[in-house]
């Protein structure tokens, strides 16, 4: 398409140098004293990052009014979101064994942490929908018990935050094995690596949250 | 890698009409969601004819509307329900979909990267997007009026239980789910932009542009981008727990013990003043998000049209920041006769009252750079005059609806309607018609028609006051909102003949805007062209060609050596001086000429 391939070239003349400074010239390249100093990319993943954070302070609130007014009636903390968490939080660890790998120039155990990480992410996926299902079957909906609600609420969209990141990781995976430019394979990833490290404290936040408040 | 030449960018010029409908210039971005936003502004203010028809004259049969809506009209006459909805869509359009979108997502988006010297934005598929996600979300809610049950009847602020329980009117069913899709739909566009914008801004600012000589514009743009990123997830969040209340049996919002018609409905324990929490934390600093860009796009206009700086620049961004923050801590005034804890209220009230410091003092600025200066009177410039004027009278009557106390005898009245039509409709509208006009030959290498946009503006402006201001007078008689049929209390009727006329001088408000609306078509192939910098500004957008290539600027990328403001210094026969001029003398009381 002539419209990317324009912007490819806008970027290429930007030129994506990585140099830690940015601004400047608008070629994001090129330190200037007037420059910001963070990297478009990671200030756009922080704002998202903000604009989540947000989302769930509006979600939180919300519970903490339930939480302290006079209709409420706990639900059992579900078991198995023992392993869940305990999944997510190994995924964490994988991925920063991946880090260092590809630090190291370790190309094939990067491949391999990257590979777990997302083996572990989908193993998390399919243990919240083994903790709903379980849920329904004990009788406990979204509707008819206001902490079963919130229940499928939080950890509802945190799942769909968490899918779009295994998305994310899919195409690093993707980039990792057909072997393209390595330092910006490694800049995606870096960014990639604070959007899953965020979702999993956001659920370890979300679980806290709803049984242990 | 080596930097390929500039001249083969332009030479990629977009050809074949699906590059060039979902392109990711900004420049063409901007624009489409300019027109997108003028096309749902004459949709909304359709529907607000309608409404002030039905006011005027209820009980009236229009055989031809009944035609077009006959679930709402049938004979022609209109349900109060079908009001309702009308009202519903009317103030869903013109607040979320016009408002929040023309600043940001149309001029922010043609001028932020012209403005700092970049080539485009940070994110440019992002953009598109955006976009075009922004059409969907706009077909969508218009979608609501058409759909079986019609459009919802909850107003934009949606209250539950009301808007939680399909069963409790007509449009409370599918169209109720309908507009919460469109609203989501929107926040998703929204907050793809303002992301966009703020990273645009921060990290791709020219060299020399440092913050303190952006153009107060991009500042007004960065606020409201600032607040739209903090606010808009909450009310996603709202939404989200409505959808589920209504299609999940949830009951966050709905208490028990309800009964509709005479079935006992099967929620409890929900808390409908946490929706209204949720709504008006977003709600309140919308309005913000609204203005902050239209005070931006106005201090342009205003500057090239003093011929000297603009009084008060720092102060004018400290004012911003600090409305960004206070406009988090106000909300609690929409809710002064809700229930809410009048304590509560009480802090509400001071925090409102703070916040109208800023507000003023940015007029105070406008105001003080008007004194002695050589104004141009041009169009642009009426309608920055306009804007001063009616944003300081519509904002006096917030005094009264900020304050509780006063606020409990003028809630829920056209005292209210009338204050934030004044301060949240016509007066950024009176903004966005400065930056249209004042933009257009940028935009398009044309002017506009001068002496309709006198017209234009003589009507708008008459036309907004007589309308606007008899309802605050209509308020303070107790007229009330969401009525569709006022005629039979005995305390209006000292009013009626008033509320014929506010309606008819509201049909002539409206069709003046169809004046705009041809002179902005008719000139885009017909208006005188221009193709330099025909109001003499400073700003970097007019360094460039007319309408500028994809990239910008046919060679380098301008350097920055002055704030916009060194208007009414010599520069050889000018009397201004571009910012990437350098080794002149500067009027930034900051700037030296050592940082050039």
């Amino acid at each position: 398409m002539a419209t990317s391939a324009q912007h490819e070239s806008l970027k290429e003349r930007s030129g994506d140098r990585g140099n830690g400074y940015y601004g400047g010239n608008g070629n994001f390249g090129g330190g200037s004293d007037d420059a910001f100093p963070v990297e478009p990319r990671r200030l756009g993943l922080w704002l998202f990052l903000i604009s989540v954070a947000m989302l769930f302070s509006g979600l939180a609130s919300a519970f903490v009014v339930h939480r302290l007014g006079p209709a409420w009636e706990a639900m059992a903390f579900p078991g198995i979101l023992w392993m869940n968490t305990l999944v997510l939080l190994l995924s964490g660890v994988t991925l920063e064994l991946g880090r260092a790998s590809a630090k190291n120039g370790n190309e094939l155990k990067y491949k391999v942490f990257l590979a777990a990480t997302l083996v572990l992410g989908v193993w998390f996926l399919v243990g919240q929908v083994v903790a709903w299902s379980q849920l329904v079957e004990s009788g406990v909906y979204s509707s008819g018990n206001i902490h079963g609600s919130f229940f499928y609420v939080l950890t509802g969209v945190h799942g769909v935050h968490l899918v779009s990141g295994v998305l994310f990781l899919i195409v690093i995976a993707i980039r990792a094995w057909l072997r393209k430019s390595r330092d910006s394979n490694l800049k995606l990833f870096k960014l990639f690596a604070t959007y899953w490290h965020f979702l999993a404290g956001l659920w370890i936040v979300l679980v806290c949250l709803l049984f242990a408040f | 890698m080596e930097a390929k030449s500039t001249v083969d960018l332009h030479e990629k010029t977009e050809t074949g009409w699906m590059r060039r409908i979902f392109s990711q210039d900004h420049k063409v971005i901007g624009k489409q969601y300019m027109i997108t936003a003028f096309v749902m502004a004459a949709i909304g203010g359709i529907l607000s004819i309608l409404m002030r028809m039905q006011l005027a004259w209820p009980g009236e049969s229009w055989p031809l509307l009944g035609r077009i809506f006959p679930e709402g009209m049938p004979d022609g006459t209109m349900t109060p329900e079908f009001y309702l909805g009308l009202m519903t869509i009317h103030g869903t359009v013109m607040a979320i979909f016009v408002l929040t979108a023309v600043f940001t997502g149309g001029f922010g988006n043609y001028l932020i990267p012209l403005q700092i010297g970049a080539r485009d934005m940070a994110f440019p598929l992002l953009n598109m997007l955006s976009y075009w996600i922004y059409l969907l979300s706009c077909i969508t809610v218009i979608l609501a009026l058409f759909v079986q049950g019609g459009a919802p009847i909850s107003g934009w602020t949606a209250y539950p239980p009301l808007s939680a329980l399909p069963e409790a009117g007509p449009g409370q069913g599918l169209g109720q789910t309908v507009w919460i899709l469109a609203i989501a739909l929107f926040i998703v566009a929204s907050l793809m932009g303002t992301l966009n914008y703020i990273t645009t801004i921060f990290t791709m600012r020219t060299k020399g542009l440092n913050m303190m000589r952006l153009p107060l514009n991009i500042w007004g743009m960065l606020s409201s981008s600032i607040i739209g990123l903090l606010t808009f997830p909450v009310l996603l969040a709202a939404g989200v727990f409505l959808l589920f209340d209504r299609l999940g049996s949830s009951s966050f919002f709905v208490p028990g013990n309800l009964v509709v018609g005479d079935q006992l409905i099967a929620h409890s324990g929900g808390n409908p003043l946490l929706w209204q929490h949720l709504f008006w934390f977003f709600g309140h600093p919308e309005v913000y998000i609204v203005i902050v860009p239209a005070m931006g796009l106005v201090a342009e206009v205003l500057a090239a049209n003093i011929r000297k700086p603009v009084f008060g620049f720092r102060i004018i961004i400290y004012c911003w920041i600090s409305i960004v923050i206070l406009s988090l801590i106000v909300w609690g005034h929409h809710m002064y006769v809700s229930g809410l804890n009048p304590y509560v209220g009480g802090v509400f009230a001071i925090t409102t009252l703070l916040i109208t410091v800023p507000s003023a003092v940015f007029l105070m600025c406008e105001v003080a750079s008007l004194w002695r200066a050589r104004i141009r009177v041009n169009v642009p410039m009426l309608f920055v005059l306009g804007f001063i004027s009616i944003f300081a009278i519509g904002g006096l009557g917030g005094f009264f609806l900020g304050s509780a106390w006063t606020d409990i005898q003028l809630h829920d009245t056209y005292f209210v309607v009338g204050h934030f039509h004044l301060t949240m409709a016509m007066a950024p509208l009176f903004g966005m018609f400065a930056a249209t006009y004042y933009w257009f030959p940028k935009m398009f290498g044309r002017m506009m028609n001068m002496t309709l946009g006198k017209i234009h503006f003589w009507f708008t402006l008459i036309g907004s006051y007589f309308v606007f201001l008899m309802m605050h007078s209509f308020g303070l008689t107790g007229m009330l909102r969401h009525n569709s049929d006022l005629t039979t209390y005995d305390f209006v009727q000292s009013i009626l003949t008033a509320n014929v006329t506010v309606s008819i001088v509201s049909i002539i408000l409206a069709s003046a805007q169809i004046l705009f609306l041809f002179n902005f078509f008719w000139s885009l192939f017909k208006g005188k062209k221009e193709d330099g910098n025909p109001w003499e500004a400073n700003t970097l957008e007019w360094t460039t060609q007319t309408p500028p290539p994809h990239g910008n600027w046919k060679g380098d990328l301008p350097e920055v050596h002055r704030w916009p403001y060194d208007y009414g210094l010599p520069n050889g026969e000018k009397d201004f001086i571009p910012q990437n001029v350098g080794s002149l003398a500067t009027a930034d009381p900051y700037g030296d000429i050592d940082d050039q």
